[in-house]
């Protein structure tokens, strides 16, 4: 927007302003790799890695690992309700990377075989949490308690500031998720799961061993100080 | 140890206590010597209340003379008091004030004289809230040449050889001397608690007003009156009538001032020293409150100062101003804020170019000082507050601790913008700030009664009041809205904060680790939070972050008065709190169902009955340790007692606390701050936004040059 002046036409402006669009779309994409380029140096021969849903960033980073001629198995979770870790075992199938798919249930069953945790972000907070796709908290509590790094993969542009101080303080939370609505007798439980429940939880900072965004490899507070200085200017 | 000891008897029976008559006849001349200062300032201030600067109408001779009348007057241990009188402005950051509130502080000589030499808790009057109780030390008199040094010392203006010696006579009884740190040198530092204590002096030497001639007369070494000027050297007759108190009650610990000889002979500002004084009795104690207070009394000393001719203001204010903050922190240990604020103002003395004219240069720090006070603390804390609105949620169950001026405020505004949610409002002894708190609460209407019925019951439901809360529409629950204020003691925590959803605490500091520096009891808050995995949010305006780390609570520490925890702070007929909580209770301890539990509880302090009562030696047994305390110790008759009896005991018993000073290895310690480590504050809401404890140090770096 900074780049428009009074005297464009609504065309200039247009063109403009996709133009800018288009520079972060490919912006963005050269983030991907640069998180890459600073995560894959964790993957190493042999690991096992636990990988949550499917995001494009994390798929990048195993691409480069491969790359590299990294040898490494990989679990992803299904990740109900939209079942986006099938997808994730497709991608890495292609790229040779021997996989499982395995229940968002059974994450704490599979635990103690993983190396590393392996998660991407919708947004990171002020605080350092994250906020990704549902089952990522209880990924990354079980993680904790099984004493694995949790590593969160963000672009800088998913940096916001929000600082949510629990599962419902975010701007995504509804009144209505999850919230023992009357039901009918003959309800369709299987067909209700989607609408009531959340798409999105927050992951807590301490719950975060570090972050690998196209700054560098990061920990949790890290995030706050990039944000205050972005602010600054 | 044992020097200072029998020099502190020495002193004790060095001063009689005066015969009553002697006394009335004193209490006579008072009144009738405060009337005619009113009167003088009364006349004084219809005449120049305008003109602040201008020469006082009366001559030099007659004020020599009231000078001379007050020192007789107070010869015999008359008190001075410091304290608002009810009905005074006690909004300390109002610049426009000037020096006419110093002048309010008024000499209130003669009725404070307690002759019974106990720590009996003496009030003139039960007055508004805020009001100051003084613990009487009138047993504790300081010979006449030790006062001396000691105000000497105060008062900087004096020759080097005299300071040199003020400082080692000080030195040596400061709570600061290792020595006497020791409470089981407990009678050294008592001795120095009662130098600090004690009543000032009236001598010359200490209230005179000062004046130019005076100044020259010092420097030419004849005997000088040192004292308080008022601004650029005038005399300031007002100050005559308030000498500067004895130090009350509010401070146990103060900075001995540092000596230099860039500050001799310059005067402390009136308004500095009212500033100092409202702090020193806890009238100004919050650390935005007291902030304020010191820059708008800055602003009055800079507008007020004239450097000495041929010179340039740049280069003399500051050494003018650390002298003004030399005796503020002698009042009462600097915190942080005014640190900062401080160092601020100093830096942009410097930057003060040198080509400015002095009332340019003036007018202008002036304007710079309102401005940091509006932007630092005034439009910050609006932004906290409405990020801290932002937090609010309808239904919530917030928990504070204390009173902290940001938080009220941030409530407050909550409540203003429509939400309904509880307040807890946790307490503790011995200043029970939070009744301030609830007081506030209660006038913005959180205790009204629509509001209010959902307090009593569903508390079990609160804990999962933000899952909920919005399931049930806004802020109404299934018995209707939430709302209401709860008070309680800290002993009350745990179970409290098992219905608390979020918890709001005030800060003093934060140091650049993260770690929280706040009023004693805060990390207890905080951790029982962290334990119930409720979020601690602190309100803090970026001014109060240090580059200092401190790793826990004793490294550096303000030490309250012990006295004040013998007491019961916050009613204004404090009393000790002994064995008697209010008379009925104490009946009650004589009472039947005392006979039959503690029945072998020693009346304590029963000095009189000493050596008799044999008959309760088995009983003195089995107390055992307790009575072995105090030779004073005595077992109480397990008898029923008469009605007479029962009055007299209730005179009679108090807590063994009260005598701390004379009991050896009985101490008492009043540490006034404590700190918070950052795993345990989830959130920090500043004028920058929302950040983590761990972005301190980014905030400094960042804003280095703002700050």
């Amino acid at each position: 927007m900074a780049r428009l002046s009074q005297g464009q036409s609504a065309e200039e402006c247009s063109r403009a302003l996709i133009q800018a669009g288009s520079e972060f779309v490919q912006g963005a994409g050269g983030c991907r790799d640069r998180v890459a380029e600073f995560g894959s140096a964790f993957v190493r021969d042999d690991h096992t890695i636990l990988v949550h849903s499917y995001s494009r960033v994390i798929m990048g980073l195993l691409r480069r690992a491969v790359k590299q001629n990294k040898r490494f198995r990989v679990y992803v979770t299904e990740s109900r309700p939209d079942q986006s870790g099938l997808k994730a075992a497709e991608e890495l199938q292609a790229l040779g990377v021997p996989c499982e798919v395995v229940l968002d249930a059974a994450v704490g069953y599979i635990m103690e075989k993983v190396d590393l945790v392996l998660a991407g972000a919708e947004g990171v907070v002020e605080s350092g949490g994250l906020i990704n796709k549902i089952g990522t908290y209880q990924l990354a509590i079980v993680a904790k308690a099984a004493k694995k790094p949790f590593y969160a993969l963000a672009e800088s542009f998913k940096f916001v500031r929000l600082y949510p101080l629990s599962q419902y303080d975010l701007p995504t939370h509804r009144s209505d998720l999850l919230a023992f609505k009357d039901t009918k007798p003959t309800e369709d439980w299987l067909a209700r799961l989607a609408a009531t429940n959340p798409m999105l939880d927050y992951t807590p900072p301490e719950l975060i061993t570090l972050l690998f965004t196209d700054l560098g490899v990061m920990t949790p507070s890290g995030v706050s100080d990039e944000l205050i200085k972005f602010y600054l200017d | 140890m044992s020097e200072a000891k029998s020099e502190s008897k020495a002193v004790e029976s060095s001063q009689p206590t005066p015969a009553l008559s002697a006394e009335a006849a004193e209490k006579a001349r008072l009144k009738e010597e405060r009337r005619r200062l009113k009167d003088i300032e009364l006349k004084k201030r219809g005449i120049d209340t305008d003109k602040k600067d201008s020469k006082s109408p009366i001559s030099k001779a007659e004020r020599r003379a009231l000078q001379e009348q007050q020192r007789a007057s107070k010869q015999h241990g008359a008190q001075a008091k410091a304290g608002g009188s009810s009905q005074q402005h006690r909004d300390g950051g109002s610049a426009a004030s000037g020096t006419r509130d110093a002048r309010e502080v008024r000499l209130d000589a003669g009725a404070q004289h307690s002759a019974s030499g106990t720590a009996a808790a003496s009030t003139t009057s039960a007055a508004a809230q805020g009001k100051n109780t003084r613990f009487s030390m009138a047993n504790r008199v300081i010979p006449e040449d030790k006062r001396m040094y000691l105000y000497l010392h105060l008062d900087t203006p004096q020759h080097p050889p005299s300071s040199a010696t003020a400082l080692e006579v000080v030195q040596s009884l400061s709570i600061n001397n290792p020595a006497a740190t020791d409470h089981g040198a407990g009678d050294a530092a008592a001795f120095a608690a009662g130098i600090r204590n004690a009543e000032f002096p009236p001598g010359p030497h200490v209230i005179a007003g000062m004046t130019r001639d005076d100044y020259v007369a010092a420097s030419t070494g004849e005997p000088c009156k040192v004292g308080i000027a008022g601004p650029s050297g005038e005399p300031a007759e007002a100050l005559l009538s308030d000498a500067i108190p004895p130090f009350s009650n509010g401070l146990g610990q103060r900075k001995v001032a540092k000596l230099s000889s860039s500050m001799m002979g310059i005067a402390i500002h009136p308004r500095i020293k009212e500033v100092g004084l409202r702090m020193a009795t806890m009238e100004v104690s919050g650390a935005n409150a007291r902030v304020v207070s010191v820059l708008a009394a800055f602003a009055d000393v800079i507008a007020d100062y004239t450097p000495p001719p041929q010179t340039a203001l740049y280069r003399n204010l500051a050494p003018h101003l650390s002298a003004q903050i030399n005796f503020l922190v002698y009042q009462r240990p600097m915190s942080t804020g005014m640190g900062n604020a401080i160092r601020w103002l100093k830096s942009q003395i410097q930057n003060i170019s040198a080509d400015m004219n002095d009332d340019e240069a003036k007018s202008k720090l002036v304007t710079m000082i309102s401005d940091y006070v509006k932007e630092r603390i005034t439009a910050a804390g609006d932004v906290i507050a409405e990020l801290g609105v932002e937090k609010i949620q309808d239904g919530d169950v917030i928990l504070t601790y204390g009173n902290s001026s940001t938080v009220q405020r941030l409530l407050i505004a909550a409540r203003d913008m429509g939400r309904r949610f509880r307040v807890i409002v946790v307490d503790s002894r011995p200043h029970n700030d939070g009744r301030k708190l609830v007081h506030k609460l209660v006038a913005a209407g959180f205790s009204d009664l629509e509001a209010a019925a959902a307090t009593t019951s569903d508390s079990s439901d609160m804990t999962s009041a933000p899952a909920n809360h919005s399931t049930r529409g806004k802020g109404r629950g299934r018995n209707g809205l939430y709302g209401g204020v709860t008070y309680a003691p800290i002993t009350a925590l745990s179970f409290l904060m098992r219905e608390a959803s979020k918890v709001f605490l005030g800060a003093e500091s934060f140091f650049a680790n993260g770690a929280m520096l706040s009023r004693a009891g805060t990390a207890m808050v905080a951790l029982s939070a962290h334990s119930f995995h409720v979020p601690v949010i602190v309100p803090c305006e970026t001014y109060k972050f240090s580059e200092k780390i401190q790793l826990d609570a004793v490294v550096s520490n303000e030490l309250g008065v012990p006295d004040a925890l013998m007491y019961k702070t916050g009613v204004p007929d404090a009393e000790p709190v002994g064995l008697q909580c209010s008379p009925s209770l104490a009946e009650m301890e004589y009472s039947a169902y005392a006979r039959d539990r503690y029945s072998a509880r020693p009346r304590w302090n029963n000095r009189s009955s000493l050596a008799s009562d044999t008959a309760n030696e088995a009983a003195s047994v089995i107390v055992g340790a307790a009575g072995k305390r105090g030779k004073g110790s005595k077992v109480a008759a397990p008898v029923a007692m008469s009605d007479e009896a029962k009055a007299l005991a209730r005179l009679n018993i108090s807590c063994p606390l009260s005598e701390w000073r004379s009991t050896h290895n009985l101490r008492l310690m009043n540490l006034t701050q404590d700190i918070t480590p950052p795993e345990f504050v989830s959130v920090i809401l500043t004028e920058v936004g929302m950040i983590p404890t761990t972005s301190i140090p980014v905030v400094l770096r960042e804003y280095q040059d703002q700050l």
